[in-house]
């Protein structure tokens, strides 16, 4: 019986593919860049012709659309900003991320129907500066990830009636997000418009009164941080009634967001379903396939530990490969429709996950091109093919290499 | 008006002298900052000079489970006599807004000013003065303070803040090192580039700060219309803080009387020898944002 509030799941998105393999995969919610006020500007942002899109998608599925206008305003990005977050208004969009005071107020000021959701740019982490944002009429406050559970649920019972956004999972900021100048001083790109070239993943070279601390082979000083999972946490953070947990990943794969919704919207579900359910599945094992970075939990217990740090890129390890996306299935012959997305052949091990079953195993026996020809290798990028599973699958399925320990 | 971050209070009758005017003062719950004066020496420092305006930086990022801390803080400043506060959590402004303390707030987001809309949208809110972000370049910093309606300082001469982290990121290298991390200050120097920094731990987390220090001795005179300009003395002696202090307030006099071009002239070399290593920042030099243009300059072409 579900006796739970379920907080909406809120997914990033770089494309309408992923924007639309998240909605299929369970997110209530998808967060995308628009391309001129918001951070990630460099790449994967949407036009406005991509939000309506976006827009008339998620509808039919009961899903909503947030679009992040989080650059800090300079002064000559000012012009153009009160007609595009009109032109949002009247697209349908449900709410804005803002991070500069000034679009909050004009927001407002306009009388638009968008919400505003305070960007963990702003790095809140205390309910004086919530209540400061609600009387400003921001509808939600997305907590700095510097936040811990413990303040988390103070902050809940404080402040009932704004809503809480509050980061599961995903890649960390080392440093106070909106309060970093590292690449901006490195490489004159500046990190509060989307420019960061992601300084606190160098190896740097540190120096005590002395002399250089670290050996010339050895370990490197570096701040890179471990990328936050918080599966195991999941049920606690329904049961204090957070309203929104967010993925962090506008620029991830297409597999990775697929991995990590799926596995969040089962937990979700079958938590608010029965609390027991959950304890028996391994939900880390299946977001790990989609992780390209060791796991911590970032500040959820109040600090982190050295555990938390990646001194070593060999601790960075690479997704579990993604190389299918089913595009349609015959029950008759037990062949699915796929499009190729990495190199496979004949006897690969593959396995196939889905929003709508749970994951299966299959070894591909046969591959047959476009020309109606047996391959023994489907080595062409985004190639249509046609593979025997055996097994039922569904269109929007998507398929890894299973990789066999040595 | 002359303005600085007061390191040394012990020096502070010279400075006086020298014709400071507004000092940011490190207390308790100072972010950013190797100094921290409790709540009596800050008494005193105000009582002994009541016509300086002293602002005490209560510049952290708060946490919910210090809030408590930061109330009774606030509480207690009030009897201290001081002017203002140096903040840039909102919940600071909340607090003395909620509570009617008489405290001017100068909002010091460390790299957030970068437009005057949202100063003028804050002043709204309830700031009196802001910091201007040292990361855009003059020209637009100009522009801000042209088109601001409210009094704006701007940073002079002194290290850049450059990041800050709840992270204790010393220590847990220390620790991967098996190494332990002693002294005060550290400095970093990122492979493959030759931009030296300082980084320091203290229980707030850890923070980073350029080691070469802007200077604009020579550009008082684009200046004189913002109301507080500002000299960074962190990681300065007490030598060299009088030094560059007083350099600063003659060529500012000299600017009254005509004299400018030619103390500008003597003591630019001075300032080079005294105050090193020094930069120009961004006062030049526009940061970029968009991939197409890092291509572009990548490529060498001019953005
Ligand atoms: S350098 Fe690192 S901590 Fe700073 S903004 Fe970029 S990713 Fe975040």
């Amino acid at each position: 019986m579900n006796k739970f509030k379920k907080p909406e799941l809120l997914a990033p998105a770089g494309n309408l593919e992923k924007l639309k393999t998240a909605i299929i995969y369970g997110a209530d919610a998808v967060f995308v860049g628009g391309k001129e006020f918001s951070l990630r500007s460099a790449a994967s942002n949407f036009s406005l012709e991509d939000i309506q899109e976006a827009v008339a998608f998620a509808n039919d599925y009961g899903a909503r659309i947030h679009v992040t206008c989080n650059i800090i305003l300079h002064e000559d990005n000012l012009e153009g900003l009160r007609e595009y977050l009109k032109q949002l208004d009247d697209i349908g969009v449900t709410a804005v991320i803002v991070a500069d005071p000034y679009i909050m107020t004009i927001v407002k000021e306009m009388g638009l129907s968008l919400e505003v959701h305070v960007s963990t740019q702003m790095s809140v982490m205390n309910t004086s500066a919530i209540n400061f944002f609600k009387d400003m009429g921001c509808e939600r406050v997305v907590l700095a990830r510097e936040t811990s559970f413990a303040d988390l649920k103070t902050i809940r019972q404080e402040c009932p009636d704004i809503e809480l956004e509050y980061f599961i999972h995903g890649a960390m900021c080392v440093n106070y997000s909106g309060r970093c100048m590292l690449s901006n001083y490195f490489s004159r790109r500046d990190a509060n418009r989307g420019g960061c070239s992601q300084s606190c993943r160098w190896y740097y070279d540190i120096y005590d009164q002395k002399g250089q601390v670290n050996e010339v082979d050895g370990l490197k000083f570096s701040m890179s941080s471990k990328d936050m999972c918080l599966i195991d946490h999941i049920g606690e953070l329904i049961d204090l009634g957070v309203d929104s947990f967010k993925i962090e990943g506008r620029m991830k794969s297409l597999h990775y967001i697929a991995t990590v919704v799926s596995t969040y919207r089962k937990f979700i579900d079958d938590y608010c379903e029965n609390k027991e359910k959950v304890l028996s599945l391994n939900y880390k094992k299946e977001l790990n396939k989609a992780a390209n970075r060791a796991f911590c939990e970032g500040f959820y217990n109040g600090q982190t530990t050295v555990d938390s740090q990646l001194y070593n890129l060999r601790d960075e390890h690479p997704t579990q490969e993604f190389i299918m996306r089913v595009l349609d299935y015959d029950e008759a012959t037990q062949i699915a429709t796929i499009e190729q997305r990495n190199y496979f052949k004949v006897g690969d091990e593959v396995e196939i996950f889905s929003p709508y079953h749970d994951n299966l195993n299959f070894i591909v026996t046969s591959i047959v091109n476009a020309d109606g020809e047996a391959v023994e290798v489907a080595n062409h990028p985004m190639e249509v093919l046609k593979v025997y599973t055996g097994k039922r699958v569904n269109r929007n399925d998507m398929g890894r290499k299973v990789k066999h320990e040595k | 008006m002359l303005s600085i971050h007061l390191i040394y209070p012990e020096y502070i009758s010279d400075y006086v002298e020298m014709g400071v005017d507004l000092f940011l003062v490190p207390g308790e719950l100072s972010a950013y900052t190797t100094r921290h004066l409790d709540v009596n020496e800050i008494s005193s420092l105000k009582k002994a000079y009541p016509d300086k305006q002293f602002f005490v930086l209560v510049n952290g990022l708060y946490e919910q489970h210090e809030l408590k801390q930061l109330q009774d803080y606030l509480k207690t400043l009030t009897t201290t006599g001081i002017d203002g506060l140096v903040f840039q959590d909102f919940g600071v402004l909340y607090e003395v807004k909620k509570n009617h303390y008489p405290f001017k707030l100068l909002y010091e987001s460390m790299t957030l000013n970068t437009n005057h809309e949202t100063l003028n949208a804050l002043h709204h809110y309830g700031i009196d003065m802001a910091m201007v972000s040292r990361e855009i370049p003059l020209t637009e910093q100009l522009s801000i303070n042209d088109n601001a309606q409210l009094p704006l300082m701007i940073q002079v001469h002194g290290v850049s803040y450059m990041g800050s982290s709840k992270r204790h990121l010393l220590k847990h290298y220390g620790e991967a090192l098996k190494k332990t991390m002693a002294d005060e200050v550290y400095e970093i120097i990122a492979n493959g580039s030759d931009y030296p920094c300082y980084i320091f731990e203290d229980e707030r987390g850890t923070t980073i700060y350029s080691k070469k220090k802007i200077y604009m001795l020579d550009l008082l005179s684009h200046l004189k219309d913002f109301d507080y300009l500002y000299i960074e003395t962190l990681f300065m002696d007490a030598h060299e803080t009088l030094e560059v202090i007083s350099m600063y307030a003659d060529c500012l006099q000299a600017l009254k009387n005509g004299r400018y071009a030619q103390y500008v002239k003597d003591y630019l070399p001075m300032l080079k020898k005294v105050s090193q290593p020094l930069e120009r920042g961004f006062i030049e030099d526009k940061t970029i944002y968009h991939l197409e243009d890092v291509k572009r300059r990548d490529a060498g072409e001019q953005v």
